[in-house]
């Protein structure tokens, strides 16, 4: 991206639009119109589907969306929704034809019981 | 090789030698005087395509009207078209298609110019009517206000002896359907006085748009009548594979109207180079994909999925699609219509329903998963409404054991925690439970606050003084160990916030209110750049009947293998760190 982040605000902004790439295939140029796009318009939101980016101002009046055409390219998530509040992930669902439902959880994380902390001795 | 499949129509000139009153080209249907021949854009359009993988598997031409152009320009179209077909069989039958005739849309005013051309190359003839035939003669008239009906039919009778397949279609308005009975018998005289292949005929209904004020649609409620009636008067007639089959087949699910985005595959191509999605779009700036002259394929194609997928998101998706069982057929319909009305569903939308019904469709009575599929593909929607829950048959749902243990709710539910970053506030759940994942951005300069709700310190414990508020901070990188040699994420830290601290903390009437700021700091070097991290919250009197429950019950265990407490992933942000 050409943009180097000199604010918080900016930097939060950069490395949102830097994640999209680990789910999306985008350019140089497209993550710049992303940026430049969430900088403009303080209440847009991104919606990414199975092969694109939908950039929805959400002003009134409304304004057209702008559209980038691209591919999901991390199997493990349906969708992205982006705004400059948050980031959310959409986790892949599994068809109920196929072995299951990969839930909204991170890929891993149990201590599977709980004496490996050592902080538990007031139990 | 791989190819994409589309359907072209082309358009070799605008002009039309009629005049219908009702027309949706209105002052358009002049040539438009391009300096390119009829042959020339197609033949440049064609190659165009194929040199980027693109292959119309048909090709029809339409107008304006096809047969005003001259018998030369007509003859050379029609010869291109049927050479490609021959040239390009194997990968057309490759993509799954069938080879056709050369096909034109035409109002059969002028047929006879060209007849020689449509028998030595078989031309394939659609001709559009009106019935009743005797409104035919009122709405569709010459440019010199003549009327057309009798050369027309004498035209078609000059297609008797030749193979090709020969149909008509007919549009239906308010001003049509109240002549229903007339429009029966004038459908059996064409059968039985014409060579029209009437079980090959179909009709549209006629929607509001351009027609000068003149027609109007008819109802929701007439389309049913309309459709039952014509079912009435033939089934099981000569004519009743039409009625049950090409009649209706536009309402179908095999028809561009249904498809989940047409932009991937339907296009109409102007002689001066402009393609539009169809007839519908045509001169419409919300359909217009570019020209093929002027740009790339590649952006001809993605103006088209973009467009088709805008117009789609216009109004917002109706939620009884949503319920209806036969969305996986019908998508919603066509974006034009839709839009034009301000609507958000077929505008033939109860008319599919009977059709589907009779043709013996199956309703999808469980569509969530079809729904979901589809507002994925199609939809700027909130995806995570529509998740599907998880489906198991042979034992209890993580969810059905929640509910019937109750002293599992506060380690699940979505109101116990609110973490509050600067002015945002997110409400914790579940990570295992959660349909989507919330990943926030923390910096050195947020001011960061848990707010946990009083009544968890008491939750399934019999000492709250010994209780506390239970925080865990994992990192995003990986880390492979133990017996079962299983992955998981890094753990950083675990703090744990006795009562004491939280009665004498800030706190309101409902929250304990515990500032992690510093928590959060102090462990900024440990935290992944490129992983999200984790920060889970409970208390540690529900950690513990987590643990417990997890050793009493098989099927939570395996359900609730992976840390189930709220949480929120997040990045930390700090410049030094960037560099």
């Amino acid at each position: 991206m050409n943009k180097e982040p000199e604010t918080y605000e900016e930097l939060i902004r950069y490395k949102r639009c830097v994640d999209l790439t680990i789910h999306y295939d985008l350019s140089k140029e497209e993550l710049d119109k992303i940026y430049n796009y969430l900088a403009t318009y303080p209440k847009a939101i991104i919606i990414g589907n199975d092969n694109s980016l939908t950039l929805n101002a959400n002003v009134e009046p409304k304004i057209q969306p702008e559209v980038i055409m691209t591919k999901c390219i991390d199997g493990s998530i349906d969708g992205v929704k982006v705004t400059n509040d948050s980031f959310k992930i959409i986790p892949h669902y599994v068809p109920s034809s196929s072995s299951g439902y990969s839930g909204g959880s991170s890929s891993n994380n149990n201590n599977n019981n709980n004496n490996n902390n050592n902080n538990n001795n007031n139990r | 090789m791989n190819y994409k499949y589309i359907h072209l129509l082309y358009v070799p000139t605008m002009a039309c030698n009629m005049c219908c009153k009702y027309c949706y080209l209105e002052d358009n249907t002049v040539d438009d005087g391009t300096k390119y021949k009829p042959l020339e854009t197609l033949e440049y359009a064609i190659k165009k395509f194929k040199d980027n993988n693109v292959i119309p598997f048909n090709i029809s031409l339409h107008g304006g009207e096809v047969t005003t152009l001259s018998k030369n320009d007509f003859y050379d179209l029609i010869k291109f078209i049927s050479n490609y077909y021959n040239d390009n069989k194997k990968i057309i039958c490759d993509g799954g298609f069938k080879i056709g005739n050369p096909h034109i849309k035409t109002n059969m005013y002028n047929l006879e110019k060209h007849i020689d051309t449509i028998k030595e190359f078989n031309v394939s003839i659609s001709g559009s009517l009106d019935l009743p035939l005797s409104l035919h003669d009122e709405y569709r008239i010459t440019k010199g206000n003549q009327k057309t009906l009798k050369k027309i039919l004498d035209n078609i009778a000059l297609l008797k002896d030749i193979p090709n397949k020969k149909k008509v279609s007919a549009t239906i308005f308010k001003e049509h359907y109240n002549y229903i009975d007339e429009i029966i018998e004038d459908i059996k005289f064409l059968h039985k006085n014409t060579c029209l292949d009437m079980n090959d005929f179909n009709f549209m209904i006629g929607f509001d748009y351009n027609s000068n004020g003149i027609l109007h649609h008819i109802t929701e409620k007439e389309q049913i009548e309309f459709y039952n009636r014509m079912h009435k008067e033939f089934d099981g007639t000569d004519l009743d594979y039409g009625v049950n089959g090409p009649w209706f087949d536009e309402f179908g699910p095999e028809y561009c109207t249904n498809c989940y985005n047409c932009g991937e595959k339907f296009f109409l191509l102007e002689k001066n180079g402009d393609i539009y999605s169809c007839v519908r779009g045509q001169k419409n700036p919300n359909y217009y994909y570019g020209n093929i002259y002027k740009n790339s394929v590649e952006e001809i194609l993605n103006t088209a999925k973009t467009k088709i997928f805008i117009n789609h998101n216009k109004q917002p998706l109706n939620e009884e699609c949503t319920k209806c069982g036969y969305l996986y057929l019908c998508k919603t319909g066509c974006p034009f219509v839709k839009n034009n009305y301000n609507s958000n569903k077929s505008y033939t939308c109860q008319l599919q329903q009977v059709m589907y019904k009779d043709r013996n469709f199956l309703k999808d009575e469980f569509n969530d998963e079809f729904v979901y599929e589809y507002v994925k593909k199609m939809r700027l929607e909130d995806k995570d409404k529509y998740i599907p829950s998880r489906k198991q048959t042979d034992y209890s749902t993580l969810e059905e054991l929640i509910k019937q243990d109750k002293n599992l709710k506060y380690i699940y539910d979505n109101d116990s925690f609110i973490l509050k970053i600067d002015n945002q506030e997110y409400h914790l759940g579940s990570q295992i439970i959660k349909k989507s994942r919330d990943i926030i951005y923390i910096t050195p300069n947020s001011k960061i606050e848990i707010w946990m709700k009083k009544n968890m310190i008491n939750e399934m414990c019999d000492y709250p003084e010994n209780n506390s508020l239970y925080i865990m901070l994992l990192s995003g990188d990986l880390v492979t160990y133990g017996d079962e040699n299983r992955t998981k994420q890094r753990h950083i830290a675990t703090h744990q916030i006795y009562k004491g601290v939280l009665d004498n903390g800030k706190q309101d009437d409902e929250y304990y209110v515990y500032n992690i700021k510093n928590m959060i700091d102090n462990y900024k070097s440990e935290y992944s750049f490129d992983k999200p991290n984790n920060i889970f919250f409970t208390t540690s009197a529900l950690r513990d009947y987590h643990y417990t429950k997890q050793k009493n019950n098989a099927y939570y265990h395996i359900q609730a293998i992976n840390l189930p407490f709220q949480n929120i992933e997040f990045y930390y942000l700090d410049k030094e760190l960037k560099k």
